[in-house]
């Protein structure tokens, strides 16, 4: 990678010519992806901007809090997770690995039912907990960050191991050889190599956060105000507004968007230097 | 070309899946008349020989369809308002049928709830219907004739998912309609204290479609309304 950045731009384009039709595919799949997005911003009824329900910021305060929190959750529970599935000396590995993508493969309503069964008030902790606490996880924000955790936690563990799987663990066996102990190792060694992974994947869960439906609105609820999300705001005013809706669908988009960009830019700006 | 090839016959296949006959009578159907669906559809079937086929959501939803172009024999809709959005494609607009609005209960009713009323205790999780879809606006209606308010723990977008939860036992009551009891997991208990809220459902033919003329005058015959009846529905 070093000569090739090392080396002068007309160099690294006739190393990186690639055949035309690979292009033409490639515009076809963007074009298939952005266009509907675009003409939904153009028929957007972007002057209705401006009186916008009060509910909505509340909706899109929730949803960004508890995408965040959610994503926090899923970084410290998903890089362990992910280096276990796929460096672990345990028994049992692989089929961990396979069991653990099930979650991704869920509809994200089935995931809702299945939090249910071990949150809801008949739950297998949900009913404990509540008779213990009083505490219900249904209405309540905290639920919210479950369902998006739930969904979230998936792509981080995803992302991590299989950075792992790439990186032969040669570092590692150095950094032990010279004598680290294995927490210094981690830290000193594993974790910055992992770092872009970490971050690729939790910029997935949050997005993925932030989109949540399905999930959500069957454990959590829709109180406005404690689980009614910016998905499922969306979701109510299609029934009765669509406009508004079409509306909220590219605040939602456009704050995304450029929460990503911007972090990636920071990150790899950061990564940049680094190297 | 060859990828391109692939691309497009795997689209082919997908068109592959809906179902055969292009005859098929399309009813654009509320939510509610889930319950009923596959019922109407043999016995429609049976009297007429003509098939029939329901696409089901929120009547907003359905009338956003409409809209823009879906195919459509005839609309079945829970608000008179959604019926008069779907636009210049609908006629005939008239109302078929009404549902009881009441309170729904886990089966066996375990916190004995006697109506309306006994929704007001704290203690309870109760689900409603969010306001701007029928169901909600519905029951604000009843709400309002009890004098009550209530602090539900979710407004929920659609009736059948306030139908769900309390199937579910997440809630302890919710507000919906007499026809949520076809599911053995709900049973119903009437608003009380003189409360009553009927929705009104409306029909209209699209297009002038002589099928759905067919389906609709049929829909107020006999063999109809028995199923709609025995589901709760008043004809």
């Amino acid at each position: 990678v070093s000569s090739l950045t090392g080396d002068g731009p007309a160099t690294r384009a006739e190393l990186g010519r690639s055949p035309r039709w690979l292009l033409a595919i490639a515009a076809l799949g963007a074009a298939f992806l952005l266009g509907p997005i675009l003409l939904l911003a153009i028929a957007a009824p972007w002057s209705e901007l401006a009186n916008l329900d009060p509910a909505v910021a509340e909706a899109f305060r929730l949803t960004v809090i508890t995408a965040t929190i959610a994503t926090a959750i899923a970084v410290v529970l998903g890089v362990p997770l992910g280096w276990a599935i796929e460096r672990a000396n345990i028994p049992g590995r692989r089929q961990a690995r396979i069991a653990l993508s099930a979650p991704m493969l869920l509809p994200p309503v089935v995931a809702g039912l299945a939090l249910i069964e071990m949150f809801g008030r008949q739950g297998l902790l949900g009913a404990p907990i509540e008779s213990a606490f009083g505490f219900r996880f249904f209405g309540s924000p905290v639920a919210v960050v479950l369902a998006q955790l739930f969904v979230g936690l998936p792509f981080v563990a995803a992302s991590v191991s299989s950075a792992l799987q790439s990186q032969s663990g040669d570092h590692e066996l150095a950094s032990a050889s010279l004598g680290a102990s294995r927490t210094q190792t981690l830290r000193r060694v594993t974790l910055p190599l992992l770092r872009p992974a970490i971050a690729a994947g939790a910029m997935l869960s949050w997005a993925r956060g932030i989109g949540e439906l399905g999930a959500t609105i069957t454990f959590a609820g829709s109180l406005p105000g404690r689980t009614r999300t910016m998905p499922i705001a969306i979701l109510t005013a299609l029934e009765t507004n669509p406009e508004q809706a079409r509306l909220l669908a590219l605040v939602l988009l456009l704050f995304s968007v450029g929460v990503l960009v911007a972090l990636r830019t920071h990150w790899t700006g950061i990564f940049a230097g680094k190297r | 070309v060859k990828l391109f090839a692939i691309v497009f016959s795997l689209l082919l296949l997908a068109t592959a899946c809906q179902s055969s006959s292009d005859n098929e009578l399309v009813i654009m159907a509320a939510s509610s008349f889930q319950v009923v669906t596959d019922e109407l559809a043999q016995a429609f079937e049976a009297d007429t020989g003509q098939a029939v086929t329901f696409n089901l959501a929120g009547s907003q939803t359905l009338a956003t369809q409409i809209n823009s172009g879906a195919p459509a024999d005839a609309f079945l809709s829970a608000s008179a308002v959604a019926t008069m959005q779907a636009g210049g494609r609908i006629s005939l607009v008239r109302p078929i049928l009404t549902n009881e609005l009441v309170v729904l209960v886990p089966a066996g009713n375990p916190k004995q709830i006697t109506g309306l009323n006994s929704l007001s205790d704290p203690e309870l999780v109760v689900v409603l219907a969010d306001p701007t879809v029928p169901a909600g606006a519905y029951t604000v209606e009843a709400l309002e004739q009890a004098g009550l308010t209530l602090q539900p723990s979710s407004l929920d977008p659609s009736a059948a998912k306030v139908a769900a939860r309390v199937a579910e036992g997440e809630a302890d009551a919710g507000v919906g309609y007499l026809t949520d009891a076809v599911n053995p997991l709900i049973h119903t208990v009437a608003l009380g204290d003189g409360v009553t809220v009927n929705a009104e459902y409306f029909a209209a033919i699209v297009d002038n479609s002589a099928g759905g003329t067919l389906f609709l005058d049929w829909l107020t015959g006999d063999s109809a309304k028995t199923i709609l009846e025995s589901a709760g529905f008043n004809t």
